[in-house]
C-alpha cells in the first residue's frame, strides 16, 4: 500500500495563540448551538425560578437572562469537550473505523487508497501500511542483535 | 459549517459513510473474480431482504453479471440459484469486454445500495436536526410567555399554578413516551433522533396541557352563560380563577388530558424515524440483520 511520506517532527508548525484563539471561538460557537435546545429551556426554567423567589417584573427577567445564560455558557464550554469525531458520537464512529480497519486490508487502486488515508486521518484513525507490516514480519524474522 | 459543529449535528458521519462507499465500490470494481463473486452473492442476500427501488432489475443485473464472471474465471457460481431468465442471451465464451462490464455492472448494485443506505441516513440526521431546531423555537416561545406572564403582573399563585399545570403534562407525555418507546428499533444508529424527540416531548406536552386547561375553563364560561352576566367580566375574572389550583384542582386532570394530545404528532414523527431504520435494517449484509 502506498503510503504518504511520514512528515518530519520539525515540518509541522505549531499553532501559535493566534490561530489557536479563533478555532477556540468557532468551537464555542458550535458548543453553544449545538445544546441551543436545552439552553433555551434553562432561560425560561431561571426566570420562572427567579420570578417564584421573589423578584417582580423587569428585575425577575433580567436576572433569568444573565442566570439562564451562565447557565448556557457553561453547558456550551463542556459541550466543546465533544465536538470532535470521536466523542460526537462514540458508536457511529466505532462502526466506521472498524469498516475502514477492514477495508485498508488487501489491495486497493492508488486514488482509492488515498482517499482511505484521507478518511483515516480525518477520523483520526491510524493505519499501518502495508511497507510497515512488512517491516515489522521482516524485525520479526531478524530479530536485532 | 464549522468542521467541528458538521460532526456535532451528525452531517460528518454522513459524508463519511460516503466517502467510504466510493472506496469500497472502486476496491470491489479492482477485486478478484472470486472475491467479486462472494461479495456479488451477498449483494443478493442484502437486496433480496431488502425496500429499495427497483430491486428485481438490479437483482436480475446482478446475477448476469454473476454468470458472467462465473462462466470466465470457469466456476460455478452455486451460491446463486440464478433463474433461467437471468442466463437468457448470455452465450459463452465471453470477451475480456464482458468481464468488464460485469464488473461495473456489479459496482453499479453495490453503488445504488449504497446510495440507498445514505440517504436514510442523512434524512435521519436532517429529520434530527429540523427537531432540534423546532425545539429551540418552541423553548423560545415559552420563554416568551414567562416573560410575558411576569411584566404583565400576573399573580404568584396563579403562576406557580401554571408552572404545575405545564410539569402535569410534561410528565404525562413522558409516560406517553415510554409506551411508544417500547415499539422502536433500537439496534439501529438514529443518529440522536429519539434523543431529541424526547427533548421535544415534555416541551410540547406541557405547553398543550397549559393551553388545555386555559382554553376549556374559558369555552365552558363562554358556552354557558348561566355562570356570569357579562362576557367581559367573565375573561378577566376567569383568568385568576382557572389558573388557581386550590380553587379548581379538576383542571389539573384536564392538563393531565391534554398532555397527551401532541402523541399523534410525536407517534407520526416516531413512525417517520422508524421506516428509516427499517430501510436501513432491511438492507444490512445478512450476518448482521
Amino acid at each position: 500500500m502506498e503510503t504518504e511520506p511520514a512528515a518530519e517532527p520539525a515540518d509541522v508548525p505549531a499553532p501559535t495563540p493566534a490561530a489557536r484563539e479563533p478555532i477556540g471561538r468557532s468551537n464555542l460557537m458550535t458548543g453553544l448551538i449545538v445544546t441551543a435546545p436545552v439552553g433555551s429551556l434553562v432561560i425560561s426554567v431561571a426566570t420562572g425560578a427567579i420570578f417564584i423567589l421573589g423578584v417582580d417584573g423587569v428585575r425577575a427577567v433580567v436576572a433569568g437572562l444573565i442566570v439562564g445564560g451562565l447557565v448556557w455558557l457553561v453547558m456550551g464550554v463542556a459541550a466543546t469537550s465533544f465536538l470532535q469525531c470521536d466523542r460526537a458520537n462514540r458508536s457511529i464512529h466505532k462502526e466506521l473505523t472498524t469498516r475502514l480497519e477492514a477495508m485498508s486490508a488487501g489491495p486497493l487502486p492508488a486514488a482509492a487508497e488515498r482517499q482511505l488515508y484521507a478518511l483515516a486521518q480525518e477520523l483520526h484513525v491510524s493505519l499501518s501500511s502495508d511497507e510497515e507490516h512488512r517491516r515489522l514480519i521482516t524485525q520479526l524474522q531478524n530479530p536485532p542483535r | 459549517m464549522t468542521h467541528s459543529l458538521e460532526w456535532a449535528l451528525g452531517y460528518g458521519y454522513v459524508r463519511s459513510w460516503e466517502l467510504l462507499h466510493r472506496i469500497e465500490e472502486e476496491k470491489l470494481f479492482a477485486s478478484q473474480p472470486d472475491e467479486l463473486i462472494a461479495e456479488a452473492a451477498r449483494d443478493t442476500l442484502r437486496l433480496q431482504g431488502s425496500n429499495i427501488d427497483n430491486r428485481d432489475q438490479l437483482l436480475e443485473q446482478l446475477q448476469r453479471a454473476t454468470s458472467v464472471l462465473a462462466i470466465r474465471s470457469g466456476v460455478s457460481a452455486g451460491v446463486i440459484p440464478a433463474p433461467a431468465s437471468a442466463l437468457t442471451g448470455l452465450v459463452p465464451p465471453f470477451q475480456p469486454l464482458d468481464d468488464e462490464v460485469a464488473r461495473r455492472l456489479i459496482r453499479q448494485v453495490r453503488h445504488a445500495i449504497n446510495e440507498y443506505r445514505d440517504d436514510r441516513r442523512l434524512a435521519l440526521v436532517r429529520a434530527r436536526n429540523q427537531l432540534l431546531r423546532t425545539i429551540v423555537l418552541t423553548a423560545l416561545v415559552t420563554y416568551q410567555l414567562v416573560v410575558l406572564a411576569i411584566l404583565a403582573g400576573a399573580p404568584r399563585p396563579a403562576f406557580i399554578s401554571a408552572v404545575a399545570f405545564f410539569l402535569i403534562g410534561a410528565t404525562v407525555g413522558l409516560f406517553n413516551r415510554l409506551y411508544l418507546d417500547a415499539s422502536t428499533e433500537t439496534a439501529v444508529e438514529d443518529y440522536g433522533l429519539a434523543a431529541s424527540r424526547l427533548l421535544h416531548t415534555p416541551v410540547l406536552c406541557g405547553l398543550a396541557a397549559l393551553g388545555g386547561a386555559l382554553i376549556v375553563p374559558l369555552l365552558s364560561a363562554q358556552i354557558n352563560p348561566t355562570i356570569d352576566d357579562s362576557a367581559a367580566t367573565i375573561a378577566a375574572s376567569s383568568l385568576g380563577a382557572i389558573f388557581d389550583i386550590t380553587q379548581r384542582p379538576f383542571t389539573l386532570v384536564l392538563a393531565a388530558v391534554f398532555g397527551l394530545t401532541p402523541s399523534a404528532l410525536i407517534s407520526r414523527l416516531q413512525s417517520e424515524a422508524e421506516k428509516y431504520k427499517s430501510d436501513l435494517k432491511s438492507s444490512e449484509t445478512p450476518a448482521v440483520r
